[in-house]
């Protein structure tokens, strides 16, 4: 597959009201990468979908695919880009096959091509044993791997997936994100809003946290950890007046109800904490500790709240 | 090639959709039928041949109506209701395609109940048939037209006004329009108003061109095609928006 080049230049989209679904973001998608949109609800993040796809107009700024304009071309944008609506797309009368069969076809395969895909693609996502069945049938799971299929199916140049992995068993969610990279291998640029800040760090390139309509971070996860790599040290049942040995060299947090502090350390530091906590917890003034990489998740509501 | 593959998979998908409803629809259209040709022949005490014809080409009219403005719309709804619209825009497909495929479908439907009223006029009112090419022709034509005006309605109204607007449509149709009746029973002022609106000229070019029990007006075909044109603009209005 050739390379794809996607701009998002300057989009900002006001809805009734003055309402700012987002707010002047610029981004380049690259080729081979799987990009998360993370964020609140409400931060944008499927109004930027919607705008890739063309599905809606941004009040300003320009999103350009292979230098063809997204919101005066959209019938060529249409044949490029593969998307994934939040909602469940409805499958009432049509089985697993028939829908990821005939979506291949208006994709433009011949009926044998179609069958075949569709075939190998149930098959790699593990649902053999109901592929045969109507949709209205199927668990939301399952109808929402009908709807992931149906939209990966043609491998096209950009594919949008809006919270695909919702309601998936941790299984097939790995089948997922597994099939995800193997199209951005093959050249796809891939989009996808989630909330699951575990799975984004697991297997994603790069994530853009959207805040209020804006890009609040933009990170390529690999070069985080080769860069700037922070450990995490919590320290349990630790009263609020013994935190003061950690508080005057590091950075730290505490929170009260659960009496836990938790405290945020370069490698070159580790040594000198664990050190303090083990002389904490010889006192009897704490009981447990833990040691962890500091992940996504630890760091999200920072994040927001910078 | 791929534009080919595109279209039947567009219309396979669109098939097998509606698959479940099309037993459905063809037992309402025979019970309509029935109703409308045996059912009113008590209620207006047709015993003449002019009466009679009028019931069975107004069958015809009425199942077309029922398909085309009661059924259609209110499926065509649906679909805008529970996401299969939103998901056929994200396709790579023509906007025309969306509303041609379902045209093709739908303009089907109503086929079995046309048959069945025509294969009654000809057995029990001895009724003759012109199935010539300008018959078919009409035949399609207000199809098509009517379907337009449906797919309009499903597209351009809420789905409360569109289920309000599709009752109306039918007992307006069914008891009161000269459909099933002779329009010279009607006031002038009221006939003119009928004809203005698309059902009563489709009545009246059934009963021209498949039992020429009328003389062509081409002002029916006009009056028809304006409705069909106006709903094709909005219903294209809908499918193409975006936000």
């Amino acid at each position: 597959m050739l390379d794809t080049n996607l701009s998002v230049k300057n989009v900002s989209k006001y809805f009734k009201n003055n309402i700012k679904a987002n707010n002047n973001i610029s981004i380049e998608f690259q080729t081979h990468e799987i990009t998360a949109l993370i964020g609140h609800n409400g931060a944008g993040k499927t109004t930027l979908l919607n705008q890739i796809g063309g599905l809606i107009i941004p009040s300003e700024g320009q999103i350009h695919i292979n230098n063809i304009d997204v919101i005066k071309e959209h019938s060529k944008v249409r044949k490029l880009v593969s998307t994934m609506p939040q909602f469940q797309v409805p499958l009432k009368g049509v089985s697993m096959l028939q829908a990821i069969e005939s979506i291949a076809m208006i994709k433009g395969f011949s009926s044998k091509v179609s069958k075949k895909k569709a075939e190998e693609i149930i098959s790699s996502l593990q649902l053999d044993n109901w592929k045969n069945i109507e949709g209205e049938k199927l668990s939301g799971g399952l109808q929402r791997l009908t709807s992931f299929a149906m939209t990966v199916i043609d491998e096209a140049p950009v594919i949008i997936l809006d919270e695909p992995t919702n309601d998936v068993d941790p299984i097939r969610r790995i089948l997922m994100w597994k099939y995800l990279r193997k199209l951005a291998d093959k050249g796809s640029i891939i989009i996808i809003v989630t909330h699951n800040l575990f799975e984004v760090e697991k297997y994603a390139d790069r994530y853009i946290l959207l805040d209020k309509g804006c890009v609040k971070k933009d990170i390529n996860i690999s070069n985080r950890y080769s860069q700037n790599i922070k450990h995490m040290l919590c320290v349990y049942d630790i009263d609020n007046i013994d935190i003061s040995m950690f508080s005057s060299d590091f950075v730290t947090k505490y929170d009260i109800e659960q009496k836990k502090l938790t405290v945020s350390l370069k490698e070159e530091n580790i040594y000198r904490a664990i050190t303090i906590v083990l002389e904490v917890l010889k006192n009897g003034k704490a009981t447990s500790y833990d040691l962890k990489i500091e992940n996504l998740y630890d760091n999200y509501e920072d994040m927001i709240n910078e | 090639m791929s534009r080919y593959n595109s279209s039947i998979g567009l219309l396979k998908w669109s098939l097998i959709r509606h698959k479940f409803y099309i037993p459905v629809f063809v037992i309402v259209q025979v019970v309509l039928s029935l109703a409308v040709i045996y059912g009113f022949s008590f209620i207006t005490n047709a015993k003449d041949y002019i009466s009679r014809s009028f019931l069975c080409t107004g069958a015809i009219t009425i199942n077309i109506l029922a398909v085309t403005c009661v059924l259609a719309p209110q499926i065509v709804s649906e679909a805008k209701q529970n996401g299969v619209f939103n998901y056929q825009k994200t396709l790579p497909i023509s906007r025309v395609g969306i509303l041609l495929s379902d045209l093709l479908i739908w303009g089907l439907i109503p086929l079995p109940g046309i048959l069945l009223c025509m294969f009654i006029g000809a057995i029990n009112f001895d009724m003759k048939i012109y199935l010539d090419f300008i018959g078919v022709f009409s035949l399609l034509f207000v199809i098509l037209s009517l379907l337009l005006l449906g797919f309009a309605i499903a597209y351009l109204l809420p789905p409360n006004v569109m289920t309000l607007i599709t009752q109306v449509i039918m007992i307006v149709g069914l008891l009161f329009s000269p459909i099933i009746y002779s329009e010279d029973r009607l006031p002038i002022w009221l006939s003119y108003v009928y004809n203005v609106l698309p059902f009563v000229p489709v009545s009246n070019i059934i009963r021209a061109s498949l039992f020429h029990l009328n003389d062509y007006n081409m002002t029916h075909y006009l009056v028809v095609m304006v409705w069909g044109i106006i709903s094709f603009v909005g219903a294209m209005f809908i499918i193409a928006r975006r936000k």
